[in-house]
C-alpha cells in the first residue's frame, strides 16, 4: 500500500470529519436537551447556506454575511422549536418525532421553491492552493477547513462548558423540572440551545459548502451525518460527539479511497447499525437509565 | 366500490384510482408500525421496493407466474423486515428510526448500483400485467378489480389481526411498554411481528405498482416515499385501518385533483405533519389514545407535582422521584 495515499486520504478524512464534528457538537446539544431527534438540524443548516450564498454573491462583505447567515439559522433553529416542537413537547415519543420530520420537508420545500434544486459551487472566500510538503500534496483549503472547524468546535465547548449560561444548559439538559424549580427559564435556554445549534450548523454547513458544494440534500446529508457522529461517539457527549464526527470522516475517506465510493454511505449506515447493536452507547457514552 | 368503474370517465381518473387502491396496503402497514406498534419506521419504501424489483426480476428473468412472483415479493420484503427487526429491538425508539432511515439507504444505493441484477438507475422496463392461468390483466378495468380485492384482503387482515391478541399487545405495548411486560407481553415477539406484517403488505403493495407501471426503477423507493408513507397514516389517524384508507385516498389524488399544487405538495405535506401533530395528533378518524396520552401524561406530571409540593409542606421527608428525570 502507498504510504502517501493513505496519508492523502487521512488528510481528506480529517476535513471532512472536523466539519461534521462542529455540525455533530451542536446536534448533540440540541439532542440532548429534550432528547427529541432534530430532523430539521440539517435543513436548517443548509437554508442558513444557501443564505450566505446569496449574501456572498449579493456582495456583501465575507465576515458580515457569514455572520448574518448563521445569526439567520439560529433564528431558523428557534422558529423551528416554537412552531413544531414545543407545542407536541409532552406529547407521546412518536408525536414530536412526526413533527420534526415534518418542519425538516418544510425547510426543504421552502429553500427548494427559492434557490432551485442545482447544485452549486460556493464562492471563494480565502485563496487556495496547493502546496508540497515533502512526498504529499494537499490542499489549503483543507488545512483552513481543519483549523476553523477544530476553533469553532473549541469555541463551543467553552460556552457550554464555562459561561453561566452553559450551565444552565447543562442543568436543563439533566432534569427539567429541578431547573425550573432552580429558578432558570426553561424555555428561553431550550430556545438558545435551538439557536445556537443553527448558529454553529450553518458555520459547518458553510465550511462544508467550500470543501462540497450547495445543494438542497445536503441538509438531510447532514442531519444523519451528525446522528451517525453522535452514535459513534455517544449520545448526550460532547467530545463523544468530536471524536465520532473526527472518526466518521476518516472512516468515509477510507472506504472511498480503498473500497467503493459508490457504496460509501451504505457501507457507513451498515457499521452504524452494527454499533448500535453492539454498543449503542458509542465510545463515550453512558447508560442512560429509562424512565419508568 | 364495485360498480365504479362504470362512473370512471376516463383512462387517466383510472389509473389514479388504481394508484389509490395500491397505497392503501402502504398505509395499513405503516399504521400497523406505527400507530398499533408504537414505532416510528422511516423504511417502508424499502420493502416496498424490495418487493417491487423481487416480483419484476422473478417474472422478467425467470419467466415465473404472477402469483408465485406476487406471493415471493411479500415474503422476501418480509423476510427482510424480520431480519432488520430484530436488531431494531435491541435499541431505544430514535434508534429505532434511524436504522430505518438506514436500511432504506442502504436499499436505495444497492438498488442504483448493482448494475447486473437492477440495471441501475435505468430501471426494468416490460415488467408485463398480473396474469392468473388465462386471465391476464391487461385493461385498467380488470387491473382495478384485482387490486381492489388484494386491497379488500389487505384491510380485512389488518382489521383481524389489530382486533385479535396481537394487537391487543401490540396496543399495551404502544401505550405503556414496562406495564405490558408486566402483564406477560412479549415484547420483543410482538413487535417483530407487527414490523413482520407491515413489511408483509408492503412488498405486496410492491408487486402490485411493478406489474402496474410495468416498470421498476430506483427512485421511487427513496426516503421522501417512506415520508409519503408516514404522511399517510397520520393524515387519516394513527391507529384507525379506516383512516388509513382514508389518508391514502386523499394525498394521493389531491396534488391530481388541484393540479397547480402539484409542486408544492411536499412543502404542503410537511407542513400538514407539523400542524397535524400539534392540533389533532389522532388524524382525522384516529382512536384518541395518542391525544389521550398526551394529555394523561400532563395530567401525571401535575399530580406528581402536586403530590410533591405536599410532602414538602407537611413533613421534612425527601421525596424520592423528585430526582427523577421527566420527559
Amino acid at each position: 500500500m502507498d504510504l502517501n495515499y493513505v496519508v492523502k486520504q487521512l488528510l481528506n478524512g480529517l476535513a471532512a470529519g472536523s466539519i461534521y464534528a462542529l455540525v455533530a457538537v451542536g446536534y448533540n446539544m440540541v439532542y440532548g436537551i429534550l432528547e427529541l431527534i432534530n430532523f430539521a438540524h440539517g435543513d436548517i443548516y443548509m437554508f442558513g447556506t444557501f443564505i450566505a450564498l446569496s449574501l456572498l454573491l449579493g456582495h456583501v462583505p465575507v465576515i458580515l454575511a457569514l455572520l448574518l447567515a448563521c445569526v439567520a439559522g439560529g433564528l431558523i433553529g428557534m422558529l423551528v422549536e416554537r412552531v413544531a416542537y414545543r407545542p407536541v413537547r409532552d406529547a407521546p415519543r412518536v408525536v414530536p418525532m412526526i413533527s420534526a420530520v415534518g418542519a425538516a420537508l418544510v425547510l426543504r420545500n421552502v429553500a427548494q421553491l427559492i434557490w432551485g434544486t442545482e447544485t452549486m459551487p460556493f464562492p471563494e472566500m480565502f485563496p487556495t492552493r496547493m502546496v508540497q510538503v515533502g512526498e504529499i500534496r494537499f490542499n489549503t483549503l483543507q488545512v483552513i477547513i481543519l483549523v476553523l472547524a477544530l476553533s469553532l468546535t473549541g469555541l463551543f465547548a467553552l460556552i457550554v462548558r464555562k459561561t453561566k449560561l452553559g450551565k444552565a444548559t447543562r442543568c436543563v439538559a439533566q432534569d427539567i423540572p429541578a431547573a425550573r424549580l432552580m429558578g432558570i427559564e426553561v424555555n428561553k435556554i431550550i430556545q438558545f440551545v435551538y439557536f445556537a445549534g443553527g448558529f454553529f450548523g450553518v458555520a459547518g454547513g458553510v465550511l462544508f459548502s467550500m470543501y462540497y458544494a450547495v445543494w438542497i440534500g445536503m441538509g438531510f446529508l447532514g442531519t444523519m451525518k451528525a446522528w451517525i457522529a453522535c452514535i459513534i461517539g455517544g449520545i448526550g457527549s460532547l467530545q463523544g460527539a468530536f471524536v465520532g464526527g473526527l472518526l466518521l470522516g476518516i472512516t468515509e475517506a477510507f472506504i472511498s479511497g480503498f473500497i467503493s465510493s459508490a457504496y460509501r454511505d451504505a457501507i457507513c449506515y451498515a457499521i452504524v447499525m452494527v454499533i448500535l447493536v453492539v454498543k449503542p452507547t458509542g465510545i463515550f457514552g453512558r447508560q442512560i437509565a429509562e424512565k419508568v | 366500490m364495485l360498480a365504479l368503474p362504470k362512473f370512471v370517465p376516463n383512462e387517466y381518473v383510472f389509473r389514479i384510482l388504481i394508484a389509490v387502491i395500491i397505497d392503501i396496503p402502504l398505509a395499513l402497514a405503516q399504521n400497523l408500525i406505527t400507530g398499533f406498534g408504537g414505532m416510528l419506521t422511516l423504511g417502508q419504501a424499502a420493502f416496498y421496493g424490495i418487493g417491487a424489483y423481487t416480483s419484476a426480476l422473478l417474472v422478467l428473468r425467470l419467466g415465473a407466474p404472477w402469483p408465485v412472483a406476487f406471493l415471493a415479493a411479500g415474503l422476501v420484503a418480509c423476510l427482510f423486515g424480520i431480519l432488520l427487526g430484530f436488531p431494531c429491538l435491541r435499541v431505544g425508539s430514535d434508534y429505532l428510526t434511524l436504522m430505518t432511515i438506514g436500511f432504506g439507504e442502504i436499499f436505495h444505493i444497492i438498488a442504483l448500483n448493482w448494475m447486473d441484477l437492477t440495471r441501475g438507475p435505468m430501471g426494468l422496463p416490460g415488467v408485463p400485467p398480473p396474469q392468473i392461468g388465462p386471465i391476464v390483466f391487461n385493461t385498467s378495468t380488470r387491473q382495478y378489480y384485482l387490486y381492489l380485492a388484494i386491497a379488500c384482503c389487505c384491510y380485512l387482515f389488518m382489521h383481524r389481526l389489530t382486533h385479535s391478541h396481537i394487537g391487543r399487545a401490540l396496543i399495551a405495548i404502544r401505550e405503556d411498554e414496562t406495564a405490558a411486560a408486566t402483564m406477560g407481553i412479549n415484547i420483543a415477539y410482538y413487535k417483530v411481528l407487527a414490523f413482520a406484517f407491515g413489511t408483509l403488505w408492503a412488498g405486496f403493495s410492491g408487486s402490485m405498482l411493478a406489474h402496474f407501471l410495468a416498470f421498476v426503477g430506483p427512485m421511487t423507493f427513496t426516503l421522501n416515499e417512506s415520508l409519503f408513507h408516514m404522511q399517510m397514516a397520520i393524515l387519516g389517524g394513527l391507529g384507525s385501518l379506516p383512516g388509513s384508507v382514508l389518508g391514502a385516498a386523499i394525498l394521493v389524488s389531491a396534488p391530481q385533483i388541484f393540479q397547480p399544487l402539484y409542486q408544492y405538495r411536499m412543502l404542503l405535506n410537511g407542513a400538514l405533519m407539523v400542524i397535524l401533530m400539534a392540533w389533532r395528533p389522532q388524524g382525522i378518524m384516529g382512536t384518541s389514545a395518542a391525544a389521550k396520552s398526551a394529555r394523561g401524561q400532563l395530567r401525571r406530571q401535575l399530580r406528581l407535582f402536586g403530590r410533591r409540593a405536599e410532602a414538602a409542606g407537611t413533613s421534612d421527608e425527601c421525596d424520592p422521584s423528585a430526582g427523577q428525570k421527566q420527559q
